[in-house]
């Protein structure tokens, strides 16, 4: 029973590291201006400058 | 207590040792990061709990610091042997929490971030979705082997016990 959960650990772990392995990537569309979602938008995460509307920085990501 | 390493089977010594220890070890880093990272990206953070369409009013400032010191406290606790089956049953009621509320908010049409990570993408929803779920079952594999784990004596308890032995 043991043996089985130390087994049933390692998969779960080697599945979450797969997981975060091939879906996670640093955060860069933001500066390359990719499409995004963001957060708050309306709210004080949204804020115009020079007549562009940027966001927080932290407030979207690329999808 | 049996010696691991006479335990016949397929796993011995060092194997078990690993395989006992990686899974806090993982989760721990895993809430660690999570919180530091928030941490770097604070009114981030406080934009997103305030996007979450369930909330009746933007809560943000009053969630965020709470959650934060949770992941934290999660990630620090799980490290302590005395305190890793607390934590991981804490571990795995905020993330059950965090899991509906943000699969909650998709149902309800929004379309904001999940506020989980800032500094990296966790690809897409379902991903996300399938990774929590693992590292639920994680902390409640952690909880589980933990209850059957006798705590080593730490140096205090030693001196103590040494000086009045136990009948």
């Amino acid at each position: 029973m043991k043996n089985i959960l130390r087994y049933c650990k390692a998969i779960l772990i080697m599945g979450a590291l797969v997981l975060v392995a091939s879906s996670a990537t640093v955060r860069t569309a933001e500066a390359s201006g990719g499409t995004q979602l963001c957060a708050g938008v309306g709210t004080s995460c949204e804020f115009t400058h020079n007549g562009h509307t940027h966001y927080l920085k932290g407030c979207c990501v690329a999808y | 207590m049996t010696n691991p390493s006479a335990t016949p089977g397929p796993l011995r010594g060092r194997s078990y040792l690993l395989l006992d220890n990686s899974a806090w070890v993982f989760v721990a880093a895993f809430m660690a990061l999570a919180g530091i990272d928030k941490l770097f990206h604070y009114p981030g953070f406080v934009n997103a709990i305030n996007d979450y369409r369930i909330l009746p009013i933007p809560l943000g400032k009053y969630l965020a610091p709470v959650l934060i010191s949770l992941e934290l406290g999660v990630g620090a606790g799980l490290c302590r042997r005395s305190w890793r089956r607390s934590a991981a049953r804490l571990s795995t009621l905020l993330l059950v929490i965090l899991t509906i509320a943000w699969s909650a908010n998709k149902a309800l049409g929004a379309r904001g971030i999940c506020g989980c990570w800032f500094s990296i993408n966790m690809g897409n929803d379902r991903v996300h979705l399938i990774l929590n779920i693992t590292l639920i079952f994680l902390s409640l594999l952690i909880w589980y082997g933990e209850a059957d784990r006798p705590l080593a004596l730490d140096s205090t308890s030693e001196r103590v016990l040494r000086r009045r032995p136990l009948d």
